[in-house]
């Protein structure tokens, strides 16, 4: 199986504080694949080689064959055309309306015709629920409504990779719930390959079919594997800690302490 | 995965007006939905089938787009009474179109705006400014009984701030006002001396620059400028603060956000902008000075001589009466636009830009009022 996306010894670092370092992972066509850890551990830092938005210093990112970092600027469109990008806070674009904001794509990348653009942008807004919001503003809409609207933008173009930076942060479990149903329609329906960067164990048991952990300390990637398995059968304690909800699972098993 | 290339075709089987099949295949994608659509739009309406089939079974690539166009065709045939079914769904082409929201293909689908015609328009519009003087009223009267508190209780006013403020509105202006209002002057006193020369009056030069800085020029110039610089400041302050909720944290904490944000500001300004005033008179008629030195053949005693027997402590008393009164509504309207930000660094924006319109605007209804009741009171 070819991987979509490959991490190869990356490294990185702000100044003389190293991050992480010798990271290397694939990620396969049609995965849901989460990258978790602790405050500090990274994510965020991984998050943005992917994405272009950093350049690493070590190790290099393939994403469809395309470094990010490095490739040519038609290479890169081609890249970002095949990718979407869902931030914590949806980035949508304050000024425009729902429907501008995912007209603005469709019309960089393509040479559809208004009515054809008109009806893609309906359609991604149905599947989304958001069916009728064309023509309201992101400050209109809910916590929840704007990151359904930001993953209709990422999706806008049908992408083969979608990156998702902490999409359940800041939602209520309802409807955090339905927001990882709508990421599994997604990918059952699309085959779209999901790269998810999030806390949220609810959510990663819930959708993602292999993860990785990062640790601050160690700078690197502690535990890969099925998050189902990792916390079933992983010895390393700061594992167990993690997927046992924060508590050592020896405490959540055996040595609940009494509430007071 | 999508497909480089992006090619399909679309192949027909059967006569017009009965049993149709099309055989799809290829790649059906956004890059080239718009063909496909069209084709399979003129394929129904040419032949007009007893009953239509699309047959799925050599589609490589299907994305949320592609759906889309068949999820229409089947709209359009079921719209048309045309029985219709697509065979050789592979469990993929199912996923993706229980994905669609089908009610987008309605022909009164009213997701976008409606049009509105001249006279909603219009209506609106009027509406928005009604809105807005009443949102302008309840502000002023807030103001007003923050103010009143303030002075009857010195020791709430944040003094630091209001210092800060008088600082930033007054002393950093100083350089721009001061060399703005001399070449204002030079140039007033440049052009009318063009014409006061063919009738050897250039000593009226003097005068008539004296009377027009002190009881015009320089509260004006000095208002516009602190509206440019101070009240778009002030209006991008308060609505950053609006957008990072820390208005709502005023509120929750027991703080009445007017008098904590806005009264020192207005009080800055009342302080500042007079004093403004009187320094753009002074380069003002410095500017005048120069010109009517190095132009007009009069010494600089002459001019000054001129120039104070011209200006009386009325017009001096009058402008920096207009000066308290214009400083009150920059910074009260500059304050209130920023009150009334909505979301997003837009409105920041938006806060900002409206705050200098309505002060300029503002400031040249006050004066027109100004130049009313000084004619009667003189």
């Amino acid at each position: 199986m070819t991987p979509v996306v490959t991490v190869e010894n990356l490294a990185a670092r702000y100044g003389e504080n190293i991050v992480f370092e010798d990271v290397s992972f694939d990620i396969f066509e049609g995965e849901i694949f989460a990258i978790v850890g602790g405050n500090g551990c990274g994510k965020t830092t991984i998050f943005k080689c992917m994405t272009g938005l950093l350049k690493p210093s070590g190790g290099r990112v393939l994403v469809r064959g395309i470094d990010p970092a490095t490739e040519n600027e038609e290479k890169l469109k081609t890249l970002r055309k095949e990718t979407g990008v869902l931030f914590q806070s949806g980035a949508l674009f304050g000024s425009m309306t729902l429907y501008d904001n995912m007209a603005l794509v469709l019309k960089e990348y393509t040479t559809l015709p208004s009515p054809v653009i008109d009806m893609i942008i309906r359609t991604k807004l149905g599947m989304v629920r958001l069916a009728g919001c064309e023509n309201l503003l992101p400050s209109e809409l809910s916590g929840g409504m704007k990151k359904r609207a930001g993953i209709a933008r990422a999706m806008v173009m049908d992408p083969v990779v979608l990156f998702l930076d902490e999409p359940s942060a800041g939602l209520d479990p309802i409807t955090s719930e339905e927001f990882d149903i709508l990421v599994k329609n997604i990918n059952t329906g699309m085959g779209t390959t999901m790269i998810i960067i999030t806390h949220q164990l609810e959510s990663i048991f819930n959708i993602a079919h292999r993860v990785i952990m990062l640790d601050k300390d160690a700078k690197g990637i502690i535990a890969e594997g099925d998050p189902r398995e990792l916390r079933k059968h992983s010895k390393d304690p700061r594992v167990m800690a993690f997927f046992g909800g924060g508590i050592p699972r020896h405490l959540t098993e055996h040595e609940q302490p009494e509430a007071n | 995965m999508k497909h480089p290339d992006q090619d399909y075709t679309i192949r027909t089987e059967g006569e017009k007006g009965r049993d149709v099949t099309l055989h799809l295949s290829g790649h059906l994608v956004t890059e080239n939905i718009d063909r496909p659509m069209s084709e399979l739009q003129s394929i129904l309406d040419d032949y007009t089938p007893s009953q239509l089939t699309i047959d799925l079974s050599g589609i490589d690539t299907l994305d949320s787009a592609g759906a889309m166009a068949l999820a229409k065709t089947e709209y359009d045939a079921n719209a048309g009474s045309i029985p219709f079914k697509f065979v050789n769904v592979t469990p993929r082409i199912k996923n993706t179109m229980d994905l669609l929201n089908r009610e987008a293909f309605a022909e009164d689908y009213t997701g976008r705006d409606r049009d509105t015609g001249i006279l909603e328009r219009m209506a609106n519009v009027f509406l928005d400014i009604y809105n807005d003087f009443i949102r302008v009223m309840i502000f002023v009267g807030e103001l007003l009984s923050a103010m009143v508190y303030s002075i009857r209780h010195p020791l709430s006013i944040r003094w630091t701030d209001s210092l800060l403020y008088i600082k930033r509105a007054g002393v950093d202006g100083l350089p721009i006002l001061g060399l703005i209002s001399f070449l204002i002057g030079l140039i007033i006193a440049f052009m009318s001396s063009l014409q006061l020369k063919q009738f050897g009056a250039n000593i009226y030069v003097a005068s008539f620059l004296a009377i027009a800085v002190v009881r015009e020029l320089g509260p004006i110039m000095t208002a516009i400028l602190v509206a440019g610089r101070s009240g778009s400041a002030f209006a991008a302050e308060i609505g950053t603060m609006k957008v990072n909720e820390e208005i709502d944290a005023l509120v929750v904490m027991g703080f009445d956000p007017v008098r904590f944000i806005a009264v020192p500001k207005v009080l800055a300004a009342m302080v500042a902008v007079p004093l403004l005033t009187l320094y753009a008179d002074l380069f003002g008629i410095l500017g005048g000075l120069v010109v009517g030195v190095t132009g007009l053949d009069l010494t600089a005693y002459t001019y000054i001589q001129q120039t104070i027997k011209s200006i009386t402590v009325f017009d001096i008393i009058s402008g920096i009466v207009k000066a308290v009164v214009f400083a009150v509504l920059i910074s009260g309207i500059s304050c209130q636009r920023g009150f009334e930000t909505g979301e997003g660094a837009e409105a920041v924006g938006i806060s900002a830009t409206s705050a200098v319109v309505s002060s300029i605007f503002l400031i040249i209804v006050a004066d027109s009022i100004f130049a009313i009741v000084i004619h009667y009171i003189r």
